[in-house]
Order: C-alpha cells, then sequence, then structure tokens
C-alpha cells in the first residue's frame, strides 16, 4: 500500500486528476479504524456498513472544504460519530419507542446478529454498555476498545478531557455493578 | 460465509465478513459515480425508513415549488397537522424561500444538519437527499 500523510492525501485529493485514487487511499488507510468505531455504536454487521459508507461520501462530498484545522483522523472520526448517532436516533423515531425500549432492540439486534461471537461473559459486558447513556457507551468504547487518548476524544466528541474522564469512570462503576448483579 | 477477527484495538468479539474490508472502497467509489452521474453527490441513506409524513412532505414540496410558478395567491401559514399544513401549503401559491424552511423545520422534518468542515445549506442536501429535481431547486439558490 502507497504510504502518504494526510496532508499529502488531501492535496491529491484536491486535484481532480488523481481525487478518486486519493479517496480510495484514505479509504484504505483509516477504514478498519472507522468501521469498528461505528460498529461499536450500532452494534450490527449491515447497519455498520451503511452508517460508513454514508460516511466515507460524506467525506468525498466535503473535503474540499477541510481546512486541516484538526487533523484528518480527527475530522473523519467526528463524521462517522455523528452518523452512527443520527442512524440510531433515526432508527429509535422510526420505531416510536422510549429509549428504554429501544435500547432493548439493540440488545436483541447484537444477539441475533450473525456476526457476533461473544460468550456470556461478553454478551453480559455489551448489555450493560447498552444501559448506559449514550455520550458514556461513546467514551466507554472509545477509551476501552478503540485506545483512544482523552484528547484525541475531547477533539472528536466537543467535550473537556474532565468531563470525558468522568464519563468514562462512572460508565466503569455502572457496568461493574451490572456484572456484579449476576 | 468466512468471518474474520479484526479489529485496530484489542480483541473483540464482533467479527466482519471475510474480506470486506477488501472490497469497500471500491463499493464507496462506486455509490460515488452513480450519484456523479445522477448530478449533485448528496449523501443517500442505505436503509433509511421514510415515514409517510416525509414522503408526503417531500411530494408536496415539489408541488409548492411548480405552484410558485401557476399560482399568484396571498399565502397562509397554516395551524394544524403536517397533512394539513402541507395541503394548504401546495395550493397556497406564493411561498418566498425563508417561509419555506421555517416550515420545514417546525414541522421536524430536516433531519440534523451536523458540521462535516463543509458550508453545505442543510436544505438542499435534505430536499436533494429525498430525491428533488436539482433543476426544480434553482430558485432556491
Amino acid at each position: 500500500m502507497e504510504k502518504y500523510t494526510d496532508k499529502e492525501l488531501v492535496s491529491l485529493f484536491s486535484d481532480p486528476g488523481s481525487r478518486e485514487h486519493a479517496f480510495t487511499l484514505i479509504m484504505e488507510k483509516y477504514q478498519r479504524r472507522l468501521y469498528w468505531h461505528v460498529r461499536h455504536i450500532v452494534l450490527s454487521h449491515e447497519d455498520a456498513d451503511d452508517v460508513l459508507q454514508n460516511t466515507f461520501i460524506k467525506v468525498w462530498n466535503n473535503l474540499d472544504g477541510f481546512r486541516g484545522g484538526s487533523g484528518l483522523f480527527t475530522w473523519l472520526y467526528r463524521i462517522a460519530t455523528n452518523e452512527a448517532l443520527s442512524f440510531l436516533k433515526r432508527e429509535k423515531g422510526n420505531r416510536f419507542l422510549p429509549w428504554s425500549g429501544y435500547e432493548k432492540q439493540l440488545e436483541e439486534t447484537l444477539l441475533s446478529d450473525e456476526y457476533f461471537a461473544g460468550d456470556a461473559v461478553a454478551e453480559k459486558l455489551q448489555r450493560a454498555l447498552l444501559r448506559l447513556p449514550e455520550k458514556q457507551r461513546l467514551v466507554f468504547n472509545m477509551k476501552n476498545f478503540e485506545n483512544l487518548k482523552y484528547e484525541d476524544m475531547s477533539e472528536i466528541l466537543g467535550t473537556s478531557v474532565g468531563a470525558l474522564k468522568a464519563s468514562y469512570h462512572h460508565a466503569v462503576r455502572k457496568i461493574e455493578q451490572f456484572l456484579s448483579q449476576g | 460465509m468466512g468471518v474474520t477477527d479484526e479489529n485496530g484495538g484489542k480483541k473483540d468479539v464482533f467479527r466482519v465478513p471475510d474480506g470486506y474490508f477488501d472490497h469497500l472502497p471500491e463499493r464507496v467509489m462506486g455509490r460515488i459515480r452513480g450519484e456523479g452521474a445522477q448530478g449533485r453527490g448528496g449523501v443517500v441513506p442505505l436503509r433509511q425508513k421514510i415515514s409517510r409524513s416525509l414522503v408526503a412532505a417531500a411530494a408536496a414540496l415539489l408541488l409548492v415549488i411548480a405552484g410558485h410558478y401557476l399560482l399568484r395567491t396571498e399565502s397562509v401559514v397554516p395551524e394544524g397537522g403536517t397533512d394539513s399544513a402541507v395541503t394548504a401549503y401546495v395550493w397556497s401559491g406564493d411561498v418566498d424561500e425563508q417561509t419555506l424552511y421555517e416550515f420545514i423545520e417546525g414541522e421536524d422534518l430536516l433531519p440534523e444538519a451536523y458540521a462535516a468542515g463543509g458550508g453545505e445549506d442543510p436544505l438542499i442536501d435534505y430536499l436533494v437527499s429525498e430525491g428533488v429535481d436539482e433543476s426544480l431547486l434553482a430558485e432556491l439558490y
């Protein structure tokens, strides 16, 4: 795989002659990290696939306007996060369910997904995560599964590092309580 | 179908189909080229479910824009539910852009316009994503 810096990729993209090639390289570079981020939010592979494709199309349409104020990856991550959360909001709205009802449905989606291969403990952890407020679940996933630094998360989510640390702390406490219930 | 265990971080319980990442870029480019051939490359959700009121509102919006050229009567902002309001707009005639925008926003029909680094008009994005012909939107620019 060719190796370019993000700055070089954005520059290549700005040239119509190399735009498609540059965009393919961007997708190849970031698709896995973005996919897993989205997957942890929406849970099923099919939904993650939809959201990720829409994310990349959104990137294609807006990369010309990217001014480099944040890093390219942060910008991509932010779009993917917004797309995933918007997806959940639309799905919830389409079902006319209170949030607790939709959380139950997400749980069923998770357990019935052929691409979920967790054991009983993993299943219980995922159920615990679904009981967290959306932001806390997001923070927990980004810290625990995606190994993001608080500073990066702060840029992506637009939340202070202190608030993120508090959010993570509360998430861990709630998960521990849920898991200890047996 | 085989599955692989790929994750950028810790070992995970989620799986992804074999070869998924090998083909994703070409699938996305295929969609982009396909949308480019149709005109503006707007975001088109694959599995978004559209409520009946949204479909009705989008269709009525087309009629309102056409009605802008055909009817010249006083426009009235009706109270009441979405369907009656949309119907009233269809037949009311002259509707300016700001009124249209406020109507759609007030009826909670406008999807969230999240910042993505660009400066696209969220109303135009929404209309294009709902399949409204771009030539009918010319007056809104």
